[in-house]
């Protein structure tokens, strides 16, 4: 009987999947684990085609989920997660990233939190490489208030409430560790040493750091300002508005007292440019706001742990993981 | 049925909590109805959920609500409140500043037909600069920009008919405008002189840097309150100025066309701010829009009440501390 659900997102970059799951399977099973693989193919994968049929065929630990087209890695993962049924799920790359043989201590670690994240420890890539993930990670350190050191890890292990109580959508699942302990999960980081030929993975092309920076930004914003988005929109719409108020101020005094012709000021077009610009980003915020307060009853606010009382305890679940989600009455 | 659920959300308060429940239970000793005892942990990193699992497992009138992480004051008096078993709620600092000899006149002054009884800290015991003066300038803001005229809205010692918070969204910091709020909901409000001490253990979780967010919630909380219901006449408010600046200089432009000279700045800048406009009504219909699709209506109207939502400011003052 399996008693743990692999997701693997199979997706552009794939090691030969054949060996990789014979050696995961074997390493979680020496580790005392029941695992079953759940292959997702993200779009047309033609490499990985018929090793997964083979592995389907032969073994009895392995089942395929075909996309129809390519929808991206948190889809991948999303759609195998909602074929899994254990209460304790695990996610890894179509490639080995870590040592595959280390695989049992992420789930151990299970054992008194929701959600195990990996930093790959010792590192044996290149400095370069390295730098580009020390970027990333202080990057995301500002401004998620991230504490995880190795954001570009993907292996992952959590129980079931994380992911269905998480919104992850776009290329987000790379700040489910984030995400989930914003929500109130206990999320906890252990070191794993990094796998050989994770090493020898390609660099980004420039688009990739485009999209890695555009998923910076909108976890910046999910973290910190989706209660109240006047907050973000509201201090630069007013500093425009107002620079832009006190620019007409002055033209307008000019004008009526010292008779400088209003037709012949530039910095008349500047003054209300400001003035409209902050006016709209102003706008924008309080459709965010209104957005929020309509939706606002539907909205996860808060995650009870336990309710403790005299003669009756909430039951809880046996890895003391929540039981109740707040949502605003 | 319990008549009383006091809400208290605790953070780091391990020295506070077991004091808070003594001085609640003496308090409410003489007081004819039940009552119980909610405390919400709000994340502490203390001792308190320790102290507050002691008294909650020896004491039945007491219910502890354990929260997975810090949400903030909000959250947590929602949290208690969706916990709550009273027909009456009241909620309390677990600071001990409030005082609970003051919640069996709250509750009777809710049974007097109103639905919310908002405390007044009269004789405050703060300091003065960093704290009673920014709360008086945001309470007079608030006062004025909602129009529900409370004096104190950063007191939490306050009572409410359960019935009617059940409508009153509570999120992100909007304890500090749940009167505002409840206005919405057609709310019969009242306020009433508190007592209130000074921090005795503990320090205090707040300073002066609250007052740009709270200006800023109540940009919001001024547009949900007033317009929630037609957002577009909010935006077309906003285009206002802009619309008569545009006339104005775009007038101008037609007068220096007159000459024969074209002023370019006269004309640009008129046509930029009426372009504003026209993005302000495009901006308000979307609004409009998200209202619409809304599942039901963003805040159900206690229709028996609703004619008394708008309370002038001397009814809403009630009584002297004695």
């Amino acid at each position: 009987m399996t008693d743990i659900d692999v997701i693997v997102p199979v997706g552009v970059r794939t090691d030969d999947l054949a060996a990789l799951h014979r050696r995961r399977g074997e390493a979680l099973r020496a580790a005392g684990y029941r695992p079953s693989f759940t292959y997702v193919v993200d779009g047309d994968v033609p490499e990985a085609r018929a090793v997964l049929a083979a592995l389907v065929r032969d073994s009895n630990d392995a089942c395929v989920i075909q996309l129809s087209r390519q929808f991206g890695e948190t889809a991948a993962i999303l759609a195998g997660f909602a074929s899994t049924k254990t209460e304790r799920v695990m996610i890894l790359p179509a490639f080995e990233q870590v040592e595959t043989a280390e695989l049992g201590r992420v789930l151990d670690a299970l054992a008194d939190a929701d959600l195990v994240t990996v930093r790959r420890f010792p590192r044996c890539d290149s400095a370069l490489r390295r730098g580009q993930s020390y970027v990333f990670e202080s990057l995301l350190k500002r401004v998620g208030n991230s504490r995880f050191r190795d954001p570009g890890c993907t292996v992952h292990a959590l129980k079931r409430a994380v992911l269905e109580e998480t919104t992850l959508y776009g290329e987000q699942h790379g700040f489910l560790p984030l995400l989930a302990a914003n929500g109130g999960f206990r999320v906890v980081e252990i070191d794993l040493p990094q796998a050989r030929r994770d090493a020898a993975r390609k660099v980004h092309g420039p688009g990739g750091y485009v999209h890695r920076l555009v998923d910076i930004l909108s976890v910046f914003f999910l973290t910190r300002f989706t209660r109240r988005p006047l907050r973000f929109f509201g201090p630069a719409g007013a500093a425009c508005t107002g620079v832009g108020l006190v620019g007409l101020a002055v033209v307008l005094v000019q004008r009526v007292f010292l008779n400088v012709p209003l037709a012949e000021r530039p910095a008349l077009i500047l003054s209300s440019l400001l003035v409209a610009v902050g006016l709209q980003v102003l706008a924008i915020g309080l459709i965010g706001e209104l957005i929020v307060f309509i939706n606002a009853r539907s909205m996860r606010q808060y995650r009870v742990r336990e309710i403790i009382e005299a003669d009756v305890e909430m039951p809880r679940k046996k890895s003391g993981h929540l039981t109740q989600v707040g949502v605003a009455e | 049925m319990t008549d009383v659920s006091i809400v208290v959300p605790l953070y780091n308060e391990q020295d506070n909590v077991a004091r808070l429940c003594s001085a609640t239970h003496e308090a409410l000793a003489e007081m004819p109805r039940t009552y119980e005892l909610v405390l919400v942990d709000d994340g502490s990193r203390d001792g308190t959920v320790a102290a507050a699992t002691a008294i909650a497992r020896s004491d039945p009138r007491v219910r502890l609500v354990v929260l997975a992480r810090n949400a903030g004051q909000t959250a947590a008096m929602a949290a208690g409140m969706a916990h709550s078993r009273g027909k009456y709620l009241v909620t309390m600092d677990g600071d001990l500043q409030n005082d609970p000899r003051d919640i069996p006149m709250l509750v009777d002054t809710l049974e007097e037909d109103y639905d919310l009884v908002a405390g007044w800290r009269m004789k405050r015991q703060d300091k003065l600069v960093t704290r009673k003066i920014p709360s008086r300038i945001a309470n007079w803001l608030i006062g004025k920009i909602t129009g529900i005229p409370i004096r104190d809205n950063g007191c939490s010692l306050k009572a409410y008919r359960a019935s009617v918070m059940r409508h009153v969204p509570l999120y992100s910091e909007m304890h500090r405008f749940i009167p505002a709020m409840s206005s919405i909901a057609g709310a019969r409000i009242i306020q009433v002189p508190v007592r209130h001490h000074a921090r005795q253990f503990g320090a205090s979780k707040y300073g002066l840097s609250r007052i740009y967010k709270v200006l800023l919630d109540l940009i919001s909380i001024k547009l949900v309150v007033a317009y929630a219901n037609r957002p577009l006449v909010w935006f077309f408010k906003m285009a206002v100025a802009p619309a008569v600046l545009a006339a104005a200089f775009i007038a101008g432009g037609v007068v220096s066309a007159l000459d024969g000279t074209y002023s370019l700045p006269l004309f640009g800048s008129g046509l930029i701010l009426a372009l504003t406009v026209g993005f302000l009504v495009a901006l308000g219909s979307l609004a409009e829009l998200a209202k619409h699709f809304a599942r039901r209506d963003v805040v159900p109207l206690v229709t028996a009440s609703a004619k008394y939502s708008r309370p002038v400011a001397s009814k809403l003052d009630r009584g002297n501390l004695t």
